[in-house]
C-alpha cells in the first residue's frame, strides 16, 4: 500500500517489527515522516535504522501498559522524537504521569466524549502547568496554550492530526478517511474541505458553537460525530487552560516591567 | 478641496423592519439612473476642476442592494465614462441578505479591489431584524456573511445596541469572533427618532453598561482577532494620547474633505445619519452645482458643532475622548444624550486606573479643536 503513497509524507502505523524494514524499503527515506508502534512487541532496537527525524509514536491502546516499554523508549528520545499516545479512559492519569517520568512527551486522545473524566484530566492539566521538574508538553495543552499566547486560530483538528486537509488516515483495506475514531463518519463530500464545511454549518445553527469563545480554537472538533453533544467539561478544560496563559502573560508583563 | 465623500442611497425602502430603525421612509421612488447619471458627470467635473485624485463612494440605504446588479452594472458604467481620472473607492452598508445570484458577481467586481468594502448590520441574538413578512433575518445576514468570506471580503460588522443586548455581550462578541469578522462597530438604539419601544428602550445608563460588558468581554480575550468601534479608538486614545479617530467621537472632518449624502431623489445631506433623522437639509442636487454644495454651511455642520462644544462639554474631564458625540444625538444644549453613559463607562475605566489623570490631560492637550475652543473661551470678554 505504501507504493501508493510514495509521492506524499506519511506516518506508517506498524505492529510488527518486520514491518519496519519493509516499510522502509518502499518509502523515500525522506518522505516517512513517522511511525506509529501499535504493540509494544515492537522492540526499541529494530528503530535503529529510522533516520533520526522521524517521529515515533506510542499507540497506547493498553492502559495496563508496563512501564518498561515507556523507560525503554525513553532512552530512544536522544535519537528519535518519540511521544506517548494516550487514550483518556479510566487510568490514563497514571501512564501519562509515567510516560513524562520517563522523558516522554504525550498526546491525550479523548475518544469516548461521553464517557471521559473531566476532572482527572483538569488534575493533569494542573501537573502540566506547575509540576516541578515537570518539562515535557502534554497535548493538546501544549498546543492550545501556545495557540492561545500567541492569538492564533490553530484548532483542534490540526493538533490531533485530523484535519482533512493536511492529513488522510488510510485504513487497511485502502480506504481515505479522516482519522480512526472517525473512520464511519459521512464526510458529505470532498474530505479537504470538511471541516471548513463543517464550520460553516455549526455557525449557521447560531447554536452553542457560535457563542463558544473557543470555537476557533476548536474548530468544532467536538462536535464530530455526534453533533448534539454539549461541550459543558470542554470549557471547562479549554478555560483552564486559557486562564493559565493569562497568568504567564501577566507574570512576562510583570517581569518586564520589572 | 482635496477629498470627495460620496453616500447615494439608491433606495430609502429595505427589506427589513428593524425594531429600532429610525429612518424615515418617504414613499420616494428608487433612484433613476438619469440622476445616477448625474451624479458621476458632475462629480467627474468638480473633482477634474479641482485637480482631485480620489473619491470615496459609499452605497447606503434603505437596503442599497434592493435596486438589483443593473444598477451597479450602470454605475459602473457611468464610471468608466465620467471618471477616468479618478481612482473610485466603493463600499457598502448592508443587511447582506440578498447578496447572491447575478447581484454577488456585479458587485464583486466593483468592490473587488477593497477588501474593507462591506459594513454589515445584523442582530444574531435578537429577532430584532424581521424581514418585512415577519421572519427573523439573521440567518439570511449569516449565509451573506459566508458569501463575502468566500469571495475574500473581510466581515466589518455593526451591531445596533438595545436594551437586551446588555444580556448577550459575550454570545455577540463570540459570534463574530467565531465568523471570523474583522471588526465590530456598536451604536446605541436611539429611540429619540421614534422606534425603539418597549423590551428593546435602551437609556443612557444601559448603553453604559453595555460599553463596560463589552470592553470585559474583550479584555477577557486579550483585545485581540477583533477591532471594536468605538472602544477600540478609546483604547488608541488613552495608551497613544489620542487624539480620537472616530467620526462620532473622533476630531473634526477637514474642511478639505466634501462630504455628501445624496437621497434617491437628489436631497442632500452631510451624512446618512443625519439624512435619515430629516436633519440639516442642504438642498437637491438637481439645482445646485458641487460648488453651491462644497460652499453651503450646512455640508460642514458636523464640523461646526465639533468645533462649537456647549460649555458644559467642554468643562467635561472626558471631553476629549468623546467630543460630545454623534451630531443627531445631541439634545437642545449640545451634549448627546448618551452622555450619562459614557461618562459611566470612563469612570468605569477610572476605577480600574486604565484612564488616568494624566492620561486625560494628554489627551486634551491633543486634542487641538478643543484646545482652540477653551482659549478662546478664555479669550472670549
Amino acid at each position: 500500500m505504501l507504493n501508493t503513497y510514495r509521492d506524499k509524507y506519511v506516518i506508517a502505523r506498524l505492529p510488527h517489527n518486520s514491518e519496519i524494514s519493509e516499510c522502509l524499503s518502499q518509502m523515500d527515506s525522506h518522505r516517512l515522516m513517522g511511525v506509529e508502534l501499535l504493540s509494544p512487541d515492537v522492540d526499541a532496537e529494530a528503530l535503529t535504522s529510522l533516520g533520526p527525524n522521524v517521529a515515533v509514536d506510542l499507540m497506547l491502546r493498553d492502559i495496563g501498559t508496563d512501564l518498561t516499554w515507556l523507560e525503554q523508549y525513553g532512552q530512544l528520545r536522544q535519537a528519535h522524537n518519540v511521544v506517548a499516545v494516550v487514550p483518556v479512559v479510566p487510568g490514563f492519569d497514571r501512564v501519562v504521569r509515567d510516560a513524562v517520568s520517563c522523558g516522554l512527551p504525550v498526546v491525550l486522545r479523548i475518544d469516548a466524549l461521553e464517557d471521559f473524566d473531566c476532572d482527572k484530566v483538569l488534575e493533569l492539566l494542573d501537573f502540566y502547568a506547575h509540576s516541578p521538574g515537570q518539562n515535557q508538553p502534554i497535548e493538546f495543552f501544549h498546543s492550545m496554550s501556545r495557540a492561545f499566547f500567541a492569538q492564533q486560530p490553530i484548532t483542534m483538528w490540526h493538533i490531533m492530526r485530523e484535519d482533512p486537509s493536511e492529513y488522510r488516515y488510510v485504513m487497511d483495506d485502502g480506504t481515505e478517511v479522516i482519522s480512526q475514531r472517525l473512520s464511519q463518519l459521512d464526510a458529505g463530500g470532498d474530505l479537504a474541505g470538511f471541516v471548513e464545511r463543517l464550520q460553516d454549518d455549526l455557525l449557521l445553527e447560531l447554536g452553542e458553537c457560535s457563542k463558544c469563545g473557543f470555537f476557533r480554537n476548536c474548530g468544532g472538533y467536538f462536535k464530530v460525530p455526534d453533533c448534539q453533544f454539549q461541550c459543558t467539561n470542554i470549557k471547562k478544560i479549554f478555560r483552564t487552560l486559557k486562564d493559565k496563559v493569562t497568568e504567564i502573560r501577566r507574570d512576562l508583563a510583570k517581569f518586564g516591567r520589572s | 478641496m482635496e477629498n470627495v465623500r460620496l453616500i447615494i442611497k439608491p433606495t430609502l425602502q429595505c427589506n427589513c423592519r428593524c425594531v429600532y430603525c429610525f429612518a424615515q421612509r418617504p414613499e420616494i421612488p428608487d433612484m433613476p439612473y438619469e440622476l445616477l447619471e448625474h451624479i458621476f458627470r458632475e462629480i467627474g467635473r468638480f473633482t477634474r476642476a479641482h485637480n482631485i485624485g480620489t473619491v470615496d463612494v459609499a452605497w447606503h440605504g434603505g437596503e442599497p442592494m434592493l435596486v438589483g446588479a443593473d444598477f451597479y452594472r450602470k454605475a459602473m458604467e457611468f464610471q468608466t465614462r465620467y471618471w477616468p481620472h479618478l481612482s473610485a473607492n466603493h463600499s457598502m452598508t448592508t443587511n447582506l441578505t440578498l447578496y447572491t445570484g447575478e447581484l454577488r458577481k456585479v458587485l464583486l467586481h466593483l468592490f473587488g479591489d477593497n477588501d474593507e468594502a462591506f459594513s454589515i448590520s445584523w442582530d444574531p441574538s435578537h429577532p430584532t431584524r424581521p424581514f418585512a413578512g415577519g421572519e427573523d433575518s439573521a440567518k439570511a445576514t449569516l449565509k451573506g456573511c459566508l458569501a463575502l468570506k468566500e469571495d475574500g471580503f473581510s466581515l466589518r460588522l455593526g451591531y445596533v445596541v438595545h436594551k437586551k443586548s446588555i444580556e448577550t455581550v459575550v454570545d455577540l462578541y463570540n459570534i463574530c469572533r467565531n465568523l471570523g469578522s474583522d471588526s465590530l462597530w456598536v451604536v446605541p438604539a436611539d429611540e429619540h427618532f421614534a422606534a425603539c419601544h418597549g423590551d428593546y428602550s435602551l437609556t443612557s445608563q444601559d448603553w453604559g453598561v453595555f460599553l463596560k460588558r463589552l470592553w470585559e468581554t474583550w479584555e477577557d480575550d486579550d483585545f485581540g482577532f477583533l477591532e471594536i468601534s468605538p472602544l477600540g479608538e478609546w483604547r488608541d486614545a488613552i495608551i497613544e494620547g489620542g487624539p480620537v479617530t472616530n467620526c462620532e467621537y473622533g476630531t473634526p472632518w477637514e474642511r478639505t474633505t466634501l462630504p455628501l449624502s445624496i437621497a434617491p431623489n437628489g436631497d442632500l445631506g452631510a451624512c446618512p445619519t443625519i439624512q435619515d433623522a430629516g436633519l440639516f437639509p442642504i438642498g437637491n442636487l438637481r439645482n445646485m452645482s458641487i460648488e453651491d454644495i462644497a460652499a453651503h454651511r450646512m455640508t460642514y455642520i458636523i464640523t461646526e458643532k465639533r468645533e462649537t462644544l456647549p460649555a458644559e462639554c467642554l468643562e467635561c474631564q472626558f471631553v476629549s475622548l468623546c467630543g460630545s458625540g454623534c451630531l443627531p444625538t445631541h439634545d437642545e444644549t449640545g451634549k448627546t444624550a448618551w452622555c450619562k453613559g459614557i461618562t459611566f463607562f470612563f469612570e468605569y475605566l477610572k476605577s480600574r486606573g486604565i484612564l488616568t489623570d494624566d492620561r486625560l490631560q494628554y489627551t486634551l492637550e491633543n486634542a487641538e479643536y478643543i484646545q482652540r475652543q477653551i482659549r478662546n473661551r478664555s479669550a472670549a470678554p
